[in-house]
């Protein structure tokens, strides 16, 4: 019996059925695939190219294009003409539209944070007290890496309506230390070892200049901040050595870092009240560690 | 034990199985030695200080290591400009009129391209002579990360010897423009320009920086061929990014505002 009688006499299998499962085949087995591959090419090729927020964009664009191609070639080959869908689509828009408010507001949220460039794929952003560099910038969310390695989601229309800080938008930071010193040191002579520290950090920028600012007359202590720029990429590392070279440069000096101190005193001209601890024979004096 | 004399800094050495080698070159330490199968490197950076005893390297030092392909190894340290541009300040900041230029001098901190040479040439490590500050060239929200030079610009300079760790660039600066140029800092695309060698100093090509005004950007030229100050120099190496003929950058900048709080304008 020949392959064709046999497809003939059998109600189930004909050949126009077999066709369509070799359309349906090449459309999932082979076009699903090629979809990825050439997804993933893109974003590799865009992003060595230009930004990894290009080939992010860029990959997207094209695996959900191609998916929706594919998919609207599936229907098609089951009969379902794309003009009844857009019809279909008209009715059942309103229904679904009405159940996904928020989905389709995170949708037109990301298109617009895609435009308006607030911030891109490898950039470290603070959103509502969470810090991370974006993974991603997908059509609902955001996808941030936290610093102690956690995956925040963070849907794009609650990014759209907070305060986003971008914090590596620009090539240089400023590192602002505040500094206290004892109310009987010279401010002359501290500000002096600061900017010398500064100078001799070749991580600090010489310009924009190191400057040294008189803050504030604090409870305890002198206050002074000392503001230097560094490059973006090196910010902890340049805070966390200045912080040890002000130590190590104070000891050197002499200039005492101050700890919280209260002291109580009756009068300007009388000495300070004194204090005992009830079941002690020395009385100590009117100075309280807070 | 040697250590090489100074017109022999810059030729290839050839490095004996067992034996140490060490270099002094500015600010940098270099020791060197080599087994049947390795070459091994350490450095150290000196801030005045000279080491008790070359012959023994302080203790904490990390040794870096490459394979060995040939019996008969050999070192080479080329001298080369540093990776990012450099940005100098005259000693006294100048004003020049329109249509006229100044002919300036600055000493370039150099970096040390260090080389095996056997069966083939490799590189093994570069490195920086005299540790350079980094500054920033340009406004808080865009320029580029420079490297700051101390020594200044002058108007006139001596070869050197003993300084065999910096060349000279010579600068022409010259405004085209009908306006008058404050020039208060440069910074110089080291990155491409070539070095040559007289026996005595390193010098770079001649640069000339022509200031156009403020709606057109600085047009930058090196010649390519030994300065005129040593016209018998011969090219040791060649420039780290080749560029186009002459390029445009922004070159110039005065200060407008209050220094230190971030705030810097260009002007040219």
């Amino acid at each position: 019996m020949k392959i064709i009688d046999y497809f003939n006499s059998n109600s189930l299998l004909t050949i126009e059925t077999v066709h369509l499962l070799l359309r349906l085949g090449v459309l999932i087995l082979i076009g699903i695939p090629l979809v990825l591959i050439m997804s993933k090419w893109a974003r590799q090729y865009f992003t060595k190219k230009y930004s990894s927020q290009s080939g992010m964009i860029f990959g997207k664009l094209i695996s959900y294009t191609g998916i929706v191609v594919i998919l609207f070639s599936i229907l098609n080959e089951f009969g379902f003409k794309l003009t009844h869908l857009l019809g279909a689509a008209g009715i059942i828009g309103i229904a679904v539209g009405f159940a996904s408010q928020t989905s389709v507001s995170n949708i037109i949220s990301g298109l617009f944070l895609i435009t308006e460039k607030s911030f891109q794929v490898d950039d470290i952003i603070t959103v509502q007290g969470i810090t991370g560099v974006v993974l991603s910038i997908d059509v609902l969310s955001v996808k941030l890496r936290t610093f102690d390695n956690k995956m925040v989601r963070i849907p794009n229309e609650t990014i759209i309506k907070s305060d986003v800080t971008n914090v590596t938008r620009f090539p240089i930071r400023r590192v602002d230390i505040i500094v206290g010193v004892a109310y009987k040191e010279e401010i002359a002579k501290v500000r002096q070892i600061l900017l010398e520290i500064a100078e001799h950090n070749p991580l600090c920028l010489n310009e924009p200049e190191p400057t040294v600012v008189f803050s504030d007359f604090g409870s305890s202590s002198l206050d002074l901040k000392l503001l230097i720029w560094v490059e973006k990429s090196q910010w902890m590392t340049l805070k966390n050595r200045i912080m040890e070279e002000i130590k190590i440069a104070f000891d050197r000096e002499g200039i005492e870092i101050p700890f919280p101190h209260l002291s109580l005193y009756t009068g300007s001209e009388t000495k300070p009240v004194p204090v005992r601890i009830a079941g002690q024979d020395q009385t100590e004096g009117a100075d309280n560690k807070s | 034990m040697s250590q090489p004399p100074i017109s022999s800094t810059w030729r290839t050495k050839r490095i004996n199985i067992h034996q140490q080698y060490y270099w002094v070159i500015g600010e940098i330490s270099l020791w060197v030695k080599c087994d049947e199968n390795t070459i091994r490197l350490a450095y150290a950076y000196r801030s005045g200080l000279e080491w008790e005893s070359p012959e023994n390297p302080p203790k904490n030092l990390l040794w870096h290591s490459w394979p060995v392909y040939h019996p008969d190894q050999q070192i080479r340290i080329t001298p080369i400009f540093p990776d990012r541009p450099v940005v100098v300040k005259p000693e006294v900041s100048f004003r020049l009129y329109p249509h006229s230029s100044l002919q300036s001098f600055v000493r370039i901190p150099i970096w040390l391209q260090i080389t095996s040479v056997g069966k083939k040439e490799n590189i093994l490590i570069t490195l920086p002579s005299v540790v350079l500050s980094h500054t920033w060239f340009g406004k808080t929200t865009e320029g580029e990360l420079c490297y700051w030079i101390s020594s200044g610009m002058r108007h006139q300079t001596e070869p050197d010897p003993s300084r065999i760790h910096s060349a000279i660039c010579s600068i022409k600066v010259v405004n085209e423009s009908d306006d008058d140029l404050n020039v208060e800092k440069i910074c110089l695309h080291t990155e491409s320009l070539s070095m040559f060698y007289d026996s005595v100093q390193l010098w770079s090509d001649d640069i000339a920086v022509s200031y156009r005004g403020t709606q057109d950007a600085t047009h930058i030229q090196s010649s390519g061929t030994p300065p005129k100050e040593s016209p018998v120099a011969k090219r040791i190496s060649t420039p780290r990014k080749p560029q186009k003929k002459g390029f445009t950058a922004k070159t110039f900048s005065s200060i407008m505002d209050l220094p230190g709080l971030g705030f810097t304008s260009i002007t040219g």
